[in-house]
């Protein structure tokens, strides 16, 4: 009896002994199942993008090789309203502006991925100017906690009818949060030092500036700032800023840049009209309220929109298959007295010709 | 010599002993902490063998005395030894062997936690879909496979093993390339330029212009260490390049052979087969101050297998239990500050997996029932004696008034 007890124990002792013994696992193999951020209708093929501000373009074939165009567009900071989008894209259809209450009841609700958006569905009227005329627009965007997002679908109108239901099943298997992931990767392989974010789980790293071999910058074209101004460094869509403080209040210059015509001059001007609180302009009003500045030897437009509480001052350049947008925004006040330095600031840009 | 050591293992002298020893180990481990922090204390006076004591700058450690495991151990031999040796199956004593028992059980359970749980924690944004955690201590360096367009393959391999094959090569083996860890940091501090006391990694490929400097363990409990280390990848004898990798730092691309890898040390992650979105983060603060009054978290639970797709709401005391894990309510950014500045909000729980979370309850609940047991025994054994000692029950009468005399006072 005291043996089977002598051993009772031995087994116990080595029992505890072995599971005390814990080994980390070295080396672990698996497979994570990639996000996936929307799953295409089978006769959309995606295609090369014509403007930086995309994210994903997208060429949709029809039964008779008739052709529309898809187009993502991510707007993290866009801070206008809904109706002043819509009009910006009824300019676009040679439409008629129409009041917040109209396209409050023109739009419909729709699913895009977990959140709920607007479909507007504008059509160019019969009588539009050349290839214009039955042009149609179905626009969803939303706004989420992730920024706001456009999804663009252009065309025949015949040929968007049919397609109409693929672009809305589309919008349901969009996933915003990985789409912003992926926007955040390609710009990190673009700068290396871009996820150089010392500062999160509370490490004990300072966070360093921005230090780059591959710097960025080198693309920007070259200028001089004037005195006054400081810079706030560049933001997601914004390759440049600074901000003029002084009487009257402070005022942000930024400076960025779109692929093509980038929607042309009146839409963008109208854009900014919206955003100081004004109506849109017409076509035939544009040379009127704008006026010609050089720049590294190319004219552009300069426009100045004077709203009731907000100014904007903008500068519009073509160059090498681009525009370049200089703005400046801030309080009327704040952006009369910045005007002069302004001017001289965009005249003074030089564009690396070489970089290009 | 069997019959000494089994004496040795079921004396009620080792019961004391290893008693004490645990007090003295519980009252040095919390003074200890106010310098080294809840985990460094956890690791080095509880969840070890001896507790090692060594001068500062030198690389030699001497034993002062037993860790919480070999105390434990001790301890648990000489309940279990106690329990067999003098095991009689009476029904007198059955509380004592219930009572044992859970003691055995509330042991048993604390070594099995402290093998089998794990906490870390899911930080998601709203409006994401997150399907794993990240350990609050544990790293990884984690070498991933990008080229399958549906899946990632990632080799994971744990910050331990790093810093064991610091300065060596880790064979390719199961790793599509061989790794050399030309450095190894458990804690360092990095900037982006030249200051005092930093000096600049000498990285060829990935971050440029970086200067580390070498940081004592971290203490708060805030706070992690920010592991980093230099790797060096070998495609057979060709060398890809020399990459600085941190906790601290984003995950670096590159390509071999037309397939796109990365690599980045980061916290140990663990996947689940079902995720979690978040659809609402609630931070509310008592008005006019920072005080958090309410942090909830409106989640959507999908898991593919099951076909679960439900959603729920997670609240301070109000965790979400599911496969075996507790989502918690942890910490939020969220408030009225966050939403201005346009930033996204952001909720973060705290996801715990202890499959044995029910054996301290069960070993109280035995503790409890076994001491009832015995007393109830003594006390019934007790009430019968007296009744059977009464001489009244045996005469079958009830004591009067006059048989009980009370004493008189003396100055009556």
């Amino acid at each position: 009896m005291e043996n089977i007890k002598a051993w009772l124990l031995a087994i116990c002792f080595s029992v505890l002994i072995f599971t005390g013994c814990k080994q980390d696992s070295q080396i672990e193999i698996y497979t994570v199942p990639k996000k996936i951020a929307y799953k295409l209708p089978s006769n959309w093929q995606q295609t090369q993008n014509t403007s930086t501000m995309r994210l994903a373009t997208f060429e949709v074939k029809g039964e008779n090789e008739e052709t529309a165009e898809v187009a993502i567009l991510p707007m993290p900071d866009l801070k206008v309203e809904d109706h002043e989008i819509v009009n910006l894209w009824r300019s676009q259809l040679q439409l008629d502006p129409i009041t917040k209450e109209e396209v409050d009841q023109s739009s419909e609700s729709v699913k895009i991925g977990e959140f709920d958006g607007r479909i507007f569905d504008l059509t160019a009227p019969e009588a539009a100017p050349g290839e214009m005329s039955g042009m149609r627009i179905i626009t969803a965007f939303v706004n989420s906690p992730i920024g706001t997002w456009f999804f663009k679908m252009t065309g025949a109108s015949e040929h968007l009818e049919k397609e109409r239901s693929g672009f809305v099943s589309f919008l349901e298997t969009v996933n915003l949060s990985q789409m912003q992931a992926e926007i955040k990767a390609a710009r990190q392989s673009a700068d290396p030092h871009a996820g150089m974010d010392m500062s999160q789980a509370g490490g004990t790293a300072t966070a360093p500036p921005v230090s780059s071999s591959t710097n960025s910058s080198s693309k920007l074209p070259k200028w001089s700032i004037p005195a006054g101004w400081t810079d706030s460094g560049p933001s997601s869509m914004i390759l440049a800023s600074f901000k003029a403080t002084g009487n009257g209040g402070e005022v942000k210059i930024t400076v960025s840049s779109l692929g093509g015509a980038a929607g042309g001059l009146l839409p963008n001007i109208n854009l900014w009209r919206g955003q100081v609180g004004l109506g849109p302009a017409s076509n035939t009003e544009v040379d009127s309220i704008t006026s010609d500045i050089v720049a590294s030897g190319i004219t552009g437009k300069l426009v100045s929109i004077p709203g009731t509480s907000q100014r904007i001052d903008a500068a519009i350049i073509p160059h090498a298959g681009q525009t370049w947008f200089f703005k400046a925004m801030g309080a009327p006040s704040a952006v009369q007295r910045e005007s002069e330095a302004f001017k001289s600031f965009v005249e003074s840009v030089q564009f690396n010709h070489n970089a290009e | 010599m069997l019959n000494k050591i089994v004496k040795f293992f079921t004396s009620l002298k080792l019961t004391v002993t290893c008693l004490s020893l645990f007090m003295l180990i519980v009252f040095v481990g919390t003074i200890a902490q106010v310098e080294q922090g809840l985990y460094l204390v956890q690791e080095r006076y509880f969840k070890s063998i001896f507790v090692y004591w060594g001068p500062e700058n030198s690389d030699w450690q001497i034993p002062i005395m037993p860790g919480g495991y070999l105390v434990g151990t001790f301890l648990m031999l000489n309940l279990v030894g106690a329990f067999i040796t003098r095991f009689k199956l009476t029904k007198k004593k059955i509380g004592i062997y219930i009572s044992h028992a859970g003691l055995i059980l509330l042991l048993l359970g604390q070594l099995f936690t402290d093998l089998l749980s794990r906490e870390s924690a899911m930080e998601i944004k709203e409006g994401e879909t997150v399907s794993h955690s990240s350990d609050f201590r544990l790293n990884e360096l984690a070498l991933t496979d990008h080229t399958n367009p549906n899946e990632d393959k990632v080799y994971a391999l744990s910050e331990t093993y790093i810093q064991s094959k610091s300065g060596a090569v880790i064979p390719s083996g199961p790793l599509p390339f061989k790794l050399k860890i030309k450095d190894y940091w458990p804690n360092v501090s990095l900037v982006g330029k030249e200051q005092e006391g930093y000096s600049r990694v000498e990285a060829t490929s990935g971050y440029a212009n970086v200067f580390l400097k070498p940081m004592p363990p971290e203490t708060a409990m805030d706070r992690r260490d920010v592991a980093a280390a230099i790797v060096e990848i070998l495609d057979g004898e060709t060398s890809l390049g020399e990459w600085l990798v941190a906790t601290v730092l984003d995950p670096q691309n590159f390509e071999q052979q037309g397939k796109q890898y990365s690599i980045g040390m980061r916290a140990k992650r663990y996947y689940e087969d079902f995720s979690l979105t978040l659809l609402k983060a609630t931070h509310e603060n008592y008005t006019g101050t920072m005080e958090p009054k309410n942090f909830a978290s409106r989640v959507r639970l999908q898991n593919e297998n099951t076909g679960e797709d439900r959603e729920v709401l997670i609240y301070m005391n109000h965790p979400l239990r599911y496969h075996g894990l507790t989502f918690f309510q942890h910490q939020m950014s969220a408030n009225e500050m966050v939403r201005r500045q346009g930033l996204t909000a952001t909720s973060t729980f705290q996801v715990v997996q202890n499959p044995t979370w029910l054996t301290p309850y069960l070993a109280c609940t035995m503790v409890g029932a076994g001491l009832t047991i015995q007393f109830m025994i003594h006390l019934i054994a007790f009430t019968r004696k007296r009744r059977n000692m009464s001489p009244e029950r045996s005469s079958g009468k009830t004591p009067t008034a006059k048989t009980i005399q009370t004493p008189t006072p003396k100055n009556a």
